[in-house]
């Protein structure tokens, strides 16, 4: 039962894609918590997509990703912006144009560099099992980003999340706070889709955080407990994956919304009895 | 979309494999069956069986095959008794194949991809990236071809197994013949019945220095124009198995000289492959010598043979990419002036857009499915390379004489 469970990380790779996974998975974890909470839930999701013209370009002009995708990241944020503030149309309106926009721009600038779209996969599919040191590091700066710009910005976030007007009024700043948000947001979708993917990228970002949300309430307990539901997805996965032969990154995200539901399930049960209990107790 | 659905595909089929593990031994049983009348050299009778495709998600059954397969030979064979039998680790199945042959039963040969994926988007498990990576060689087809497994193998690489690319040892061509797609409607268009002595428009041809090590690092992909696709000709594949036994000579536990010996009766058979392979398209007069393919798979074959690719579906090197209506409506023009009775398209691939293409010609265009980037089931008549070479050559003479 033991071997089961570590077979898996016996070899350098699994336990680099470990280690990658888990620094991924964390920086997501907290910065998706504000997500689901400001409910930008639609924006991530089509942030992570804006980032793949970017990395098209970088592949061509032999730019670093990391660099290319963020800047591609921050044009789409901006682009956005443009639409909110220039039409009378909803930010989801904006955002959904300019995600189309941008993945349908990536695709096709890779489909024009014939002779070798592998990129592509490995951009909305990632490559956890070719997670280098160097990507570590990377990432490993990235959390220390994350997890100082949340610290700082803590308060001014909050305020965001509860009132604009009044987030003002307090002298928090809620433009900069927003911006601020979105950069940490667009570094963490940029740090991991090397790892995860473009498209499984929003499954680490949502996910955990979703599911934490069903079991406390306040948003620091949130974002541990989300960091852990995260964690639990990387190690369940590589297992899984390791012994059913499936897909790593795919088994991890879709792990991840699996747990979400199984603890719905235990929540809601756990609700119904106590009603029932109550209700029986009432009379 | 597309991705998606290979994607499930490719779980769906290791899900599949898990539940049929045991249908693994009959294959390899009827591989090494028909491998004997193929085979009449010495040794590499039993290779297709140790050749085990590491498709399952349960390891029994085909531990217990491995290993009678590993004890049969070993008293007809009286050899010394094998100390650490090295394990060679091999990316795509048709290499699988080819290392199984040269290796006999000098170590174990362990395959990646199982039958019929498609080894551009192939995207291995923990566990395979972990053989890999215990492995005492890795073999890799290299010059990106395994695009889904590049970040494995440099991470294979990273942590100090020996890797093997028969595209370093090889002389390779360079991709991207589809830029001369108008160039060959202009050229039909004038009326020249194309001339088969003409000057291949590969001449730029790389030297084994310009290969990139497989070790390259990730960002920088300058290198995307070398086509990977170096088995379709057997002449050439004796500078990757020459190469090979190379490598394989320096894993320890191998022995060196029996690794030459059984490197050049394999090389002695692509010879007599090549040869045959010549002397079966000779029934094709030198005008009908055009091939449309799925994609741009079979450069090496075309330049080998003198063969034309006149257009593929996708007109890339990698079954990943896209085309375009304007492209696909070039290819059925030059289809219909041309008269080319077949487009060729691949077991690993959907027939729907060569469909289309079909379609979209006036005349009867045949499509024919060649056993391109993956050995065949068995009963296919592909299921060593050197069967799937010969039953191309069969399929493309069928086709293109009419017979």
């Amino acid at each position: 039962m033991i071997d089961y469970l570590t077979d898996p990380f016996t070899s350098t790779i699994a336990q680099r894609a470990l280690v990658g996974g888990l620094v991924i998975a964390t920086i997501t974890a907290l910065i998706g918590t504000w997500v689901i909470v400001r409910g930008l839930a639609f924006l991530g999701d089509a942030l992570a997509h804006g980032v793949l013209p970017g990395l098209a370009i970088g592949v061509l002009w032999g730019i670093n990703l990391t660099l290319a995708g963020f800047v591609s990241a921050l044009a789409m944020v901006a682009g956005v912006n443009v639409v909110h503030r220039t039409t009378r149309l909803s930010d989801d309106t904006g955002i959904g144009l300019l995600f189309v926009g941008m993945l349908a721009l990536g695709v096709v600038i890779i489909s024009r560099n014939d002779t070798y779209a592998g990129d592509l996969t490995s951009f909305l599919f990632g490559d956890i099992l070719g997670v280098t040191r160097g990507d570590i590091v990377v990432g490993l700066v990235a959390l220390a980003i994350t997890i100082v710009g949340l610290t700082v910005g803590h308060r001014s976030f909050l305020a965001l999340a509860v009132n604009h007007e009044k987030a003002a009024a307090l002298g928090l700043r809620p433009g900069l706070a927003h911006a601020a948000m979105l950069a940490l947001l667009a570094m963490a979708v940029v740090v991991s889709f090397q790892v995860v993917g473009t498209l499984l990228v929003f499954g680490f970002l949502v996910a955990p955080a979703a599911t934490a949300v069903l079991v406390v309430r306040r948003i620091p307990r949130t974002m541990v407990v989300a960091v852990l539901f995260a964690w639990l997805s990387v190690v369940l996965g590589l297992i899984v994956s390791y012994h059913a032969d499936t897909a790593t990154s795919a088994t991890i995200a879709g792990l991840g919304v699996a747990i979400f539901f199984v603890v719905l399930a235990v929540v809601e049960i756990r609700s119904a009895v106590t009603h029932r209990s109550v209700a029986h107790a009432a009379p | 979309m597309r991705r998606i659905l290979t994607l499930v595909s490719v779980v769906a089929l290791g899900v599949g494999a898990a539940a049929c593990g045991s249908d693994d031994d009959q294959d390899a049983e009827g591989a090494a069956a028909t491998n004997t009348t193929a085979t009449p050299a010495t040794e590499p009778a039993e290779t297709a069986e140790t050749a085990e495709t590491t498709t399952g998600g349960d390891t029994e059954p085909d531990d217990d095959e491995t290993v009678t397969v590993e004890e049969e030979p070993a008293p007809t064979t009286t050899a010394a008794p094998p100390a650490e039998r090295a394990t060679i680790v091999v990316t795509t199945n048709i290499l699988g194949d080819v290392v199984s042959a040269v290796v006999g039963d000098l170590a174990d040969v362990e395959v990646i991809m199982p039958l019929g994926s498609d080894p551009h988007d192939f995207a291995p498990s923990v566990k395979q990236a972990a053989s890999m990576e215990e492995a005492d060689l890795l073999v890799v087809n290299g010059a990106n071809f395994e695009e889904g497994m590049l970040g494995v193998i440099d991470s294979v690489a990273d942590a100090g197994t020996p890797v093997f690319a028969f595209a370093d040892a090889m002389t390779l061509l360079e991709g991207g013949a589809h830029d001369d797609h108008s160039d060959h409607e202009g050229e039909k268009t004038e009326g020249d019945t194309h001339d088969h002595d003409h000057d291949h428009a590969h001449e730029d041809e790389k030297t084994e220095g310009d290969t990139h090590a497989e070790s390259d690092d990730h960002d920088g992909h300058d290198h995307g124009g070398l086509d990977p696709h170096l088995w379709t000709d057997p002449a050439r594949m004796t500078e990757g198995v020459t190469g090979l036994a190379t490598a394989l000579a320096a894993v320890e536990g191998i022995d060196a000289a029996a690794i030459e010996a059984q490197a050049a009766a394999y090389v002695a058979e692509l010879e007599t492959l090549d040869a045959e392979i010549e002397a079966a398209l000779a029934a094709i007069p030198a005008e009908s010598r055009v091939l449309v393919t799925n994609h741009e798979v079979f450069a090496y074959f075309a330049d080998r043979y003198g063969f034309e690719v006149v257009g593929a579906v996708v007109p890339s090197l990698t079954t990943s990419a896209e085309t375009s209506v304007r492209e696909l409506e070039e290819l059925a023009a030059v289809i219909e002036a041309e008269g080319i009775p077949a487009i060729f398209a691949e077991t690993t691939q959907s027939t729907e857009l060569a469909e289309a293409l079909a379609g979209e010609v006036g005349g009867e265009v045949a499509i024919v499915e060649l056993f391109t980037e993956s050995l065949g089931e068995p009963g296919s008549g592909a299921e060593t390379y050197i069967d799937l070479m010969r039953t191309n050559a069969e399929l493309i003479v069928a086709a293109l004489t009419g017979a």
